[in-house]
Parts: C-alpha cells; structure tokens; sequence
C-alpha cells in the first residue's frame, strides 16, 4: 500500500499544474507511449510497415487481388461523444489548498528531498525493518538532519502520507451458522471509488465519458472501456 | 458513470496447520486507462474484502455434506450482500464525487464487471461447474455451434426465485448484521 503513496507524492510534484481533462485529440495522443491505445506511435510504425509489405506481395501474386479492404492505419479521425457527459459540476472544496500546500512543500513530512530518496529507497527496495535500524545505528545515515531515525517512525510518516487516507476503513463482521463462527473483514465500496477517481496520480489517466472512435475508412475502433458500447448505452439511458 | 471491477479468487496459501486458504475480493474502477490500471506499481486495484473461508467437508454422511454446501452457499451471499450494500442505493441515485481533476463530478458507481476464472464464477454464482456462468447454455451443449447466440443468463428470474426461498424471519440480510 505504501509503494503508491510514495508514487503518488512524486506524480503530483510533476503534474501539479496538469489539472485539465485528458481529451485524446490532437497533440495529447503523441506523447503516449507504452501503451496498447491505438495512437501508440511505435506500434503504428510497426503496422504500417508490415502493411506496405503487404501490398507488395500483392502485386506478385496476382491470386490475392480481391483483398477488399486494408485497414486504415491511422489514429481515429471521427469522435463522437455524448454532449454533457462527464461535465463538471464545481471545484473541490480545499483542492486549491491542498494542491498548493503540497506545491509548497513538496516532500512535507520529509526535512528534505535526499531525506525523501532515502525513505523512497527503502520502501522501494523493501529493506526490512532490522536492516534499516541498523542502517541508523551504525551512523549510515551521516550528519544531516533526518526526519526519521528507525524503521517504526518511517512507518508512521508513511502512514500519514496518503491524503486521501480517510476513505480506507476496514470493517468487521463475523458470521454464525449455528456450528462456526467465522469473521471476516471488508471496506466500504464506494469509499474504495471515492479514493480511486480522487487520486491526483491518475489524474492524466481518467475518462469521464464514453466515446465512439472511428478510423478514416470508417470503422469502428475500439481500445479502452469507454470506447465500446456498454459504457455508451448506460450513459445514454441515465441522460435520457 | 463509474464502472466498478471486481477481482476475486480463492488462494490455497499453505498445507501445514491444516490448509489455510485466503479468499480475497479486490476491486478498480473502469474510469482508469487501462495502462495505468494495469499497472501493478500505481495499484489501482484495491482489496475490498477477505470472504470466510468455509469449513472442510467432515466427509461423515452425503447428508451432511449437502447440508454443509447449503450453508456455504448462503453465507457467501449474505457476505456479498453486505459488502455491496452501499452501492444499492447509489447506483439509482446520483452521487457527488471529487475526482482527480480538483472537480466534483455526478457519479453513478455500478458494478460492470467480475473477473475471475471459471471455478470461482461457478462459486460465487452457485451453479454447477458444467454450466456456463454467462449464457443459458445445457451442459451437453458446451462447446457447441459458436456462431449460435445464446440468451444471457436472466438474473431477475433467479432473484425471484431466491426471494420466495427467503426465511421469513427477516427482511433482509443486512439487518441480520445489524442486530
């Protein structure tokens, strides 16, 4: 849980200014790379490639003329969106300020950003606890001032980095069938969505709305959730 | 819209003091490109619940085994019935939610997906390994004409069903939890 309350904190201090809505036209689409969405430039190359081979073989082969249609290899040329969709109602309250305190002190709780780095190292490189107390005790950590000291109080600044901590609760309840009693333990759902769709870290990864993609020749495309049908058809039922 | 996923499966951990088994239920949000939800260093996916594990078959009589399978059967869904409790009356009605962005959104958090294998979709369902979680297919036409559609599985009907099986005592699983 602490490797992304780590990222999370690094993301922001990035993309602090970055609040607008991904919209997936235009210049946005080249600066995506490893992914499988359809504007990935490597792949693209790849396929056009492959595609132009293609036809060459074609020519050879007098056999295979009646290939109808090739695909268009291009990036969706029509969109369709359901007008007011994934509109925003107003700002967050406290958003600003958050936003800003974490702007001002970007490795807050951390005295400083190598005193960042090295708890970021731990976490990331999963020292245990008793390397990491010992890493103090033999004086590793030199003369700067460090905002913590051992193992238990790195844990408790991790545990207070996640702003949005306050969704995560966990709930009990045990279950008695007359023979066994069993207790088991869960969160509350939508708690777990609120925390999802409010994470800053994703902020550059998150659709509102539905979209229907088309290619020049006027194929359907399809890549992510919101560009099939289902997501389409609920949408559209609530609106009307 | 908010499309919920959900994850689950039935983890066999160790066969030492008498296999212990983990049975957990994690869940993301559709709203997520899938590179990033995909992406196990941004966990996206968060645990929702750890589900009973239910006690091993005494193996003493056919009876008791039946009688322990229904009471299996009617301990998970009174769990899942607790567990996707809030989502009932959200789902109907509109929610506010801060998103990303710094905005609030209208939301309407629905539950769109279930990704598990096939012997878990046959467990939390509660049908028979031999049928299809998805589609009202028989057995002995699994694995038939693939351009045939079938009718996907009517789940209101079997709602029905179950309400007329409801022991009348109380109204609703969620008030047995609740006294």
């Amino acid at each position: 849980m602490h490797l992304d309350i780590v990222l999370s904190l690094n993301v922001i201090a990035d993309a602090a200014s970055c609040t607008a809505r991904p919209t997936f036209v235009g210049d946005e689409l080249e600066n995506m790379t490893d992914s499988d969405y359809e504007s990935d430039p490597g792949l693209e190359i790849a396929d056009i490639h492959t595609a132009s081979g293609e036809i060459d073989d074609m020519h050879n082969d007098s056999d295979r003329e009646d290939v109808s249609h090739l695909p268009v290899l291009e990036r969706p040329s029509v969109q369709e969106t359901i007008p007011g969709a994934g509109r925003p109602l107003g700002e967050v309250a406290g958003n600003t300020k958050l936003h800003k305190a974490m702007t001002d002190d970007p490795w807050s709780l951390f005295s400083s950003e190598d005193d960042f780095n090295l708890a970021s190292l731990f976490v990331r490189s999963k020292v245990a606890k008793s390397q990491i107390n010992a890493y103090f005790a033999q004086g590793l950590g030199g003369t700067d001032s460090r905002s913590f000291l051992s193992a238990y109080t790195l844990r408790q600044h991790l545990d207070v980095l996640d702003p949005f901590r306050e969704y995560f609760v966990w709930a009990e309840a045990s279950i008695d069938d007359g023979r066994h009693a069993t207790t088991f333990y869960y969160r509350n759902i939508i708690d777990c969505v609120c925390y999802l769709i409010r994470q800053v870290a994703y902020s550059s990864d998150i659709v509102y709305a539905p979209i229907r993609e088309y290619d020049l020749s006027g194929e359907r495309l399809y890549s992510e959730m919101h560009t099939a049908d289902w997501w389409w058809d609920i949408q559209g039922c609530d609106r009307s | 819209m908010v499309p919920i996923i959900g994850l689950s499966d039935q983890t066999h951990l160790t066969n030492f003091s008498g296999d212990k088994k983990a049975w957990p239920v994690y869940m993301t949000i559709g709203n997520i490109l899938s590179r990033t939800r995909n992406s196990p260093a941004k966990m996206p996916i968060l645990l929702l619940a750890l589900l009973p594990i239910p006690p091993k078959f005494t193996g003493e009589s056919a009876r008791a085994n039946e009688a322990q399978r229904q009471t299996n059967a009617d301990t998970l869904r009174a769990v899942f019935d607790l567990v996707l409790a809030p989502l009932q009356p959200v789902a109907q009605e509109e929610t506010v939610m801060d998103c990303a962005d710094g905005k609030t959104c209208l939301c309407f958090p629905i539950l769109s997906a279930w990704i598990a294998d096939h012997a878990e979709h046959a467990a939390l369902q509660g049908i028979g390994s031999k049928s299809c979680p998805k589609c009202e297919v028989r057995c002995e036409e699994l694995g038939g004409d693939p351009r045939r559609i079938y009718e996907t599985r009517d789940y209101k009907r079997y709602r029905e069903k179950a309400l007329r099986h409801e022991p009348a005592e109380l109204a609703s699983i969620a008030e047995y939890f609740q006294r």
